[in-house]
């Protein structure tokens, strides 16, 4: 754990960009795919060949409004396409299309849970589009650098925070909570590996002494491609700022803004070399796209497609279900649980066992239907089944045949033994068979029943039910 | 009998309609000239006479199988080398596209297709349309056929010039601030910049987004709203693409424009204006009143300031719009160390000079802590030009001025004084700048015998107004194309 040095506050300022799941390209008909083969999905528009023209692609706007209307951002009345001048060889314009003084959005907030339980929000700074970039792959062995420009021009949402993250643990919070919303609106994979969602975390400390704030300078990290990574990244600068003030004390906050990277298997951050003048993107309105204006029906659309977002959706399922926060949480981080726990409560479930079904998770569980689902763990409710039979046994058959859970039950001979003769015959010879148990039982020797039940359940072949066991060995025990 | 390269385009659709003549035919005797005249004009920079030839085959043939045929059926259409043609080069009068072949049609191209025409060729430009004179092609000048020490304007003089001779009948070239009425003035001949956004710039190679359109050129009006008919109309790949199309309307020229209001604005008749553009121009407006249309004084202040804003705005698009030759992905690619060097090696060895003079304005312009000062200022400006304007059109339904201040210089005359030639645009960008269609038109000659332009200006698709007095003028005036003398080598 870092030692606390007196009175500082960390403040991390998030960067994220996220590829838009669109059928087809910011601005040409190009399918959006990972993984074909290099410059297969290309097309003169997104190559920026001489006489190509872009057009804005509706269902990217309707998303990023919708992840705007999600978030709670203010959508802008009208907004424009401006373009930001550089020059890099996956560049294919010498420009990229984005956006600048007339961001889609501005403010709005993502709420998380800071590490002592509370809720937080961290404001947002705006949310813009723009389009993504091709990949330059450089081979060292040769010295070359090959160019793929399939990703080039894929839809980008660009989402600022502002600087009011407090630490790499409310980091990973906010990027898991912005990444459950991401999920449940479906806009986008939100996968760091494959870098559909990207981040560049900026930090600094400011430091309280003696009435004044020394502030650490602002650091940008780049090339994190995981959220614990952007975690441990921020820890490590927070170490290296504090160093820095150890070292330097005042003369901290004269050191210049920097970029660095992270290295993953030292565990540290380094210096990215700086570019020698700093850069003029000389931005100016993108004249081959008139400017938006959006109506209503723009925002109609877009919050048609907001559902009811992770945080609203914990609170109902505690309350609605009777479910723990605990288990609310793990149902509503991924909307496709909490859809299917939803859905199997529907077809008849009690909330709380078919959360628990769910939770316990396995492939057997997850080829069911919620109707079956449901059937299911009705039936192990109503004690027709036992509970380590019915996972054991009856899931895997459940998952391969569509007879009534019932039949099955049957046919796997799994019925639970109620005779209740049969029930007494085996426990009186467990009581023979176990003379010190029983006397310790009657002794009040509670513990000792546990190898009376064992003894019951090996004669029924595990098919009786705890309860009944119990209660039928306690009756017998009574008996002088 | 007429030549076939005498015709008019409607005349020789009309032939190849009616199986008079075949479009294989049409092609050989523009092809023949074509080779014979450009080694004096240099009107081309490409013409590959065996595509000519198969796409007039493959045109043949279809009308023998009983294909209808298009309103451009066998017509060639020369077509300026900024413009995208599958397959062909498109080289932008550049070195740094020199090796460029383009992949695919502009929509133009597909429209000329479909309408039956025969694209014909690429014409010789100023390097990427920057210029007034066809002198910054790195490919040598175009030269003026009615007076080959003389320039055929620019940029779209190979455009002009090849129409004028009769290489073809028809040809497109673009107007960023004049580069097809201009050359049109001095070539004798007529070149409409329409309204932005009538016709699609998909495929044209940007210069300046906000100003560029593609145009056409022809020796008389009719043909030149014939061409405009087939290339206008929307196209989804051009989002300022208007969803306005333009029809035609073809029959006689129309013999009085009684009820017609036209405009003069006494800024287009400063000083500066020859007095022989000032007096045939003045003779053209006369004309036009006899036909029976109002002329009304009015006043437009804000148009001197037009070159100063359209030398900020099209620079500044223009240095964004050549970010992307970088020798990468096409095109020229200097030696270089690293990558850096790759892109300086590039685009110093690649542009010409005014390309690179603009460049450095543009960047300038719309650098950190200049941008609203110089190209935020100026569409403000911009924006307040088109305010005017807009009001003037109320009051009148066109207006008339002058096409350009002189009629064609010589070669040389200018090429070493950048501002001089740039205020050869004073008359022009006005249109650009507005967004709204100019033509210009043949109105009499110079007594050197070089052509001068009466220039007619329409509100935002008001092409049709436009035409008819240009056509009613045309008829009622004969004044018209003059065949330049045959260049003798």
């Amino acid at each position: 754990m870092t030692p606390t040095p007196p009175d500082h506050r960390v403040l991390i300022g998030m960067e994220v960009h996220l590829q838009l799941r669109t059928a087809s390209k910011m601005f040409c008909g190009c399918p959006v795919r990972f993984g074909a083969p290099p410059n297969t999905l290309v097309c003169p528009v997104c190559l920026g060949l001489p006489g190509s023209l872009p057009v804005p692609n509706r269902d990217a706007i309707v998303l990023a409004l919708s992840l705007a209307t999600a978030f709670g951002c203010d959508l802008a009345e009208r907004t424009k396409f401006d373009r930001k001048h550089y020059f890099y060889p996956d560049l294919t314009k010498g420009y990229q299309i984005s956006q600048y003084d007339l961001p889609l959005a501005k403010g709005g907030a993502i709420e998380i849970v800071t590490e002592g339980g509370e809720a937080k929000r961290i404001r947002l700074r705006r949310l813009h589009i723009e389009e993504d970039v091709g990949k330059s792959l450089h081979d060292d062995a040769s010295g070359l650098s090959r160019l793929d420009f399939n990703r080039a021009g894929t839809p980008l949402v660009e989402i600022v925070s502002e600087p009011e993250i407090a630490s790499p643990e409310e980091a990973r919070a906010y990027l898991n909570a912005l990444r459950a919303v991401v999920q449940y609106l479906d806009v986008s994979d939100g996968n760091m590996q494959e870098g559909n969602l990207r981040c560049e975390p900026n930090v600094n400390l400011h430091i309280d002494r003696g009435g004044r704030t020394i502030k650490t300078p602002i650091i940008e990290v780049k090339n994190l491609n995981s959220v614990r990574n952007v975690e441990r990244a921020m820890q490590q600068e927070i170490e290296r700022h504090l160093e820095l003030w150890r070292t330097l004390g005042d003369r901290v906050a004269d050191l210049p803004r920097g970029t660095r990277g992270f290295d993953d298997v030292r565990d540290t951050t380094f210096e990215l070399r700086e570019k020698e003048e700093a850069h003029d993107y000389r931005y100016f309105p993108e004249p081959d796209i008139p400017p938006i204006t959006f109506g209503a029906t723009w925002r109609a659309e877009a919050g048609a497609r907001v559902p009811e977002l992770p945080d609203a959706r914990r609170r109902r399922f505690s309350t609605a279900y009777g479910l723990t926060a605990y288990d609310a949480d793990l149902l509503c981080r991924e909307r496709a649980t909490a859809d299917r726990f939803e859905a199997v409560v529907a077809a008849g479930a009690p909330p709380k066992p078919a959360a628990n079904w769910l939770l316990a998770g396995g492939a057997d569980i997850a080829r069911l239907s919620p109707a079956r689902l449901a059937e299911f763990v009705n039936l192990v409710e109503q004690g027709r089944v036992a509970r380590q039979a019915a996972a054991r046994d009856l899931l895997p058959r459940m998952a391969e045949s569509d007879s009534p859970a019932a039949e099955l039950i049957a046919e796997l001979g799994l019925a639970q033994v109620e005779d209740a003769s049969l029930l007494r015959e085996a426990a009186r010879r467990a009581i023979a068979a176990e003379p010190q148990a029983a006397r310790d039982v009657r002794d009040g020797k509670q513990k000792a029943l546990g190898a009376l039940m064992g003894h019951v359940m090996r004669q029924t072949g595990g098919k009786a039910s705890p309860q009944a066991v119990r209660s039928v060995l306690l009756d017998l025990l009574k008996e002088p | 009998m007429t030549a076939l390269h005498e015709l008019g385009a409607a005349a020789l659709a009309a032939k190849v309609r009616a199986r008079e003549v075949t479009a294989l035919e049409v092609a050989e005797a523009h092809l023949e000239r074509a080779q014979r005249l450009n080694a004096h004009l240099n009107a081309f920079l490409h013409l590959d006479a065996e595509a000519v030839r198969r796409e007039a085959r493959l045109l043949d043939r279809r009308l023998a199988g009983g294909d209808e045929a298009g309103p451009l059926a066998g017509v060639p259409v020369a077509i300026k080398d900024n413009i995208s043609v599958a397959g062909s080069p498109t080289t932008c009068a550049s070195r740094i596209l020199a090796p460029y072949v383009a992949p695919y049609d502009a929509d133009v191209v597909e429209r000329l297709r479909a309408a039956g025409a025969i694209p014909f060729g690429k014409t010789n430009l100023d390097e990427f349309a920057m210029g007034s004179s066809t002198e910054n092609s790195a490919f040598g000048p175009t030269r003026n056929p009615h007076d080959l020490a003389h320039t055929p304007g620019g940029s779209s003089g190979g455009s002009a010039a090849a129409v004028a001779s009769g290489l073809v009948p028809l040809a497109i070239g673009s107007d960023t601030g004049g580069s097809i009425r201009q050359p049109a003035a001095f070539c004798g001949i007529v070149g409409l910049k329409p309204t932005y956004g009538l016709v699609s710039r998909y495929g044209l190679v940007a210069f300046a987004s906000s100003l560029d359109q593609i145009g056409p050129f022809a020796r008389n009006v009719e043909d030149a709203q014939l061409l405009l008919s087939v290339l206008a109309g929307h196209d989804a790949r051009d989002a300022t693409s208007s969803p306005r199309g333009f029809a035609a309307t073809g029959g006689e020229a129309p013999t009085s424009l009684s009820g017609l209001r036209i405009g003069v604005p006494e800024e287009c008749f400063a000083e500066g204006l020859a007095p022989e553009v000032r007096a045939a121009v003045g003779a053209a407006i006369a004309s036009l009143s006899r036909l029976g249309a109002e002329i009304i004084d009015v006043k437009l202040p804000l148009t001197r300031l037009g070159i100063p804003v359209y030398y900020i705005v099209a620079p500044s698009e223009a240095s964004s719009n050549l970010a992307r030759y970088d020798g990468v992905r096409y095109g020229l690619r200097g030696a270089g160390e690293g990558v850096h060097g790759l892109f300086a090696a590039t685009r110093g060895e690649g542009f010409g000079r005014e390309v690179k003079r603009r460049i450095l304005l543009g960047t300038f312009a719309l650098s950190s802590g200049y941008y609203e000062a110089y190209y935020g200022r100026a569409q403000r400006v911009r924006a307040a030009m088109r305010n005017e304007v807009d009001e003037v059109f109320r009051c009148v339904d066109l207006l008339a001025s002058p096409t350009t201040p002189t009629v064609a210089f010589r070669l040389g005359e200018k090429s070493e004084d950048p501002l001089a030639m740039y205020l050869n645009d004073v008359l022009t960008v006005h249109a650009n700048l507005c967004g709204v269609p100019a033509i210009s038109l043949p109105c009499g000659r110079s007594t050197h015998g070089l052509p001068i332009g009466l220039h007619l200006t329409g509100p935002r698709f008001g092409e049709a107004s436009l035409l008819r007095a240009a056509r009613a003028y045309e008829g009622a005036s004969g004044e018209g194309h003059r065949w330049p003398p045959e260049p003798t080598s």
